[in-house]
């Protein structure tokens, strides 16, 4: 007897360039997994902290009129996707999950188990797809974990 | 004196009951105060009205004092103590309702002037990888004026979870804690700043928290019951994985899971995962079964597809399957050892118990 629903899965072979491998929680407490590949743009922000204005004794030798104390700097990775309407409602619970990571050793994960990296989807508003449609095109950008730097 | 439990978090799914919650809403228990069983009331004259009660007064209720009575109709009245025997208590009959007069069977007296203080004491366990409890708080609750209190501690249990993936995708069906798993409680009474024992931690309150949410407007309110796996012919909405996908999408080469309760009210029978491959046209390519390791059950679940299919397979139906009479010969005992030395009962297979207290002092079970 069926003690479950029976669930289809949805085997995907097709070779895939770039691969950008992502898991997440979702609402049910269930993990959910996507393979992301194609084209994806790597971004980088950067943020100037407080800036410093020197008092010049010298001026002759002086090497610069004022520093930054401190800098931030998130790299970014835009990555997008062209499924079905059903699947980009599945995606979709990604951008509100409390815990989205991206698999980082994409080659080594079945002999040294999968290592994940925590990734930030940007908030942001995002229009769908509308009725008509059966395919849509979503774009998510995450924030990575912001780069370690000097600061003075 | 006792507390006796009235609502326990759990909720009926067709013919079985599910005691799967989700941790970030209210997971409650309410408890309904009852200091003595009321056996009758009766009006003698109109000045000779009294109650016979089950068990003796406790000692520190006195002349003078104020009960509140609630009957088994739930009438309601508040009365004075006249006097004291035994297991008769004489009422006040000065300036009684025709309500207060009548005759009464059955119910149960508060004495609230006598404990002028009194609130519960909630104590929440949760159980670690080593199936051992650990208490991770009390809940103090104060009861409202008909001795009931509503408890909520799903918040305690919210520090069990893990919102890491910590599944290494190499076994067929694996429990993971901190995506859902079990919790008991116990109570005592605080009165006059004396609080009373403990009651036993018994299985019969394990119950399940999960990490998830629900909406407004689902099924089962705060409870999994659609997701909660059950041994029943009769239901038709059978329990559902716990992915938002319609179709998930197994990408070869990468890791899938599929979330599932792995639940209690399967008892001891063998689970088996059926896969249908099917082409691309829907034809059925092949089949298999695989036996879930019982050992990983209730708790939060993983299960993966078995992998290594030919190019040709293009959709794998996966359902959980079980037999009837088809148990597991191994039953597991789980022991839950407390981890402050008290007391607590072996926990074996068991069928619903009646949620009901055990009183403190008399052991009377109400």
């Amino acid at each position: 007897m069926d003690v479950t629903e029976t669930k289809t899965i949805k085997v995907d072979t097709d070779c895939k360039q770039n691969p950008v491998f992502i898991s997440w929680l979702n609402t049910y407490g269930g993990r959910e997994h996507w393979l992301f590949h194609k084209v994806q743009i790597n971004g980088l922000v950067t943020i100037n902290g407080q800036e410093f204005e020197k008092d010049i004794t010298d001026l002759e030798n002086a090497t610069s009129k004022t520093e930054i104390l401190s800098k931030d700097a998130v790299p970014q990775l835009i990555v997008n996707a062209y499924v079905d309407v059903e699947d980009l409602e599945g995606i979709k619970t990604m951008l509100y999950s409390p815990c989205v990571e991206m698999l980082m050793n994409i080659d080594t994960w079945e002999v040294e188990g999968p290592k994940w990296l925590r990734v930030e989807p940007l908030p942001g508003s995002f229009p769908l797809y509308n009725s008509l449609q059966s395919k849509a095109l979503i774009e998510i950008t995450f924030n990575l974990p912001y780069i370690n730097i000097q600061s003075q | 004196m006792s507390l006796v439990i009235v609502k326990t978090p759990q909720v009926n799914v067709d013919l079985n009951t599910t005691k799967w919650s989700s941790v970030h809403q209210p997971i409650e228990i309410q408890v309904q105060r009852k200091d003595v069983l009321v056996q009758f009331k009766r009006r003698i004259t109109p000045t000779n009205n009294y109650f016979r009660i089950n068990g003796v007064v406790p000692s520190e209720v006195k002349v003078g004092d104020i009960g509140m009575y609630v009957s088994s109709t739930n009438v309601t009245f508040n009365f004075k103590i006249l006097s004291i025997s035994g297991n008769t208590i004489t009422i006040d009959s000065t300036s009684l309702d025709s309500i207060q007069l009548a005759n009464y069977s059955g119910g149960y007296i508060n004495f609230i002037s006598t404990y002028s203080s009194y609130y519960i004491e909630t104590k929440i366990l949760s159980v670690d990888s080593s199936d051992s409890y650990v208490e991770v708080g009390i809940s103090k609750n104060k009861p409202d004026n008909q001795g009931k209190a509503l408890i909520s501690i799903n918040e305690w249990l919210k520090d069990n979870v893990v919102y890491n993936n910590t599944f290494e995708y190499n076994v067929l069906n694996k429990k993971i804690i901190g995506e859902g798993y079990k919790f008991n409680f116990q109570f005592r009474e605080v009165k006059n700043n004396i609080a009373g024992s403990w009651t036993n931690l018994s299985s019969s309150y394990i119950y399940y928290w999960v990490n998830s949410v629900k909406q407004i407007q689902e099924k089962y309110g705060f409870f999994m019951g659609d997701y909660v796996p059950t041994f029943d012919a009769t239901r038709i909405n059978k329990a559902k994985f716990q992915s938002v996908f319609k179709k998930p999408t197994y990408f070869p080469g990468f890791p899938f899971s599929l979330n599932f309760i792995y639940s209690d009210n399967l008892g001891k029978l063998n689970v088996r995962k059926h896969e249908t491959r099917k082409d691309i046209n829907g034809s059925v390519l092949s089949t298999s079964d695989s036996l879930l390791n019982m050992t990983q059950r209730f708790s939060a679940n993983r299960l993966m597809l078995a992998g290594n299919y030919t190019s040709n397979v293009k959709e794998i139906d996966v359902v959980l399957q079980c037999t009837e009479d088809d148990f597991n010969t191994h039953s597991p005992i789980n022991n839950g050892t407390y981890t402050d030395g008290s007391v607590f009962n072996q926990w074996v297979e068991k069928d619903n118990v009646k949620p009901e207290v055990r009183g403190f002092d008399t052991g009377v079970i109400i």
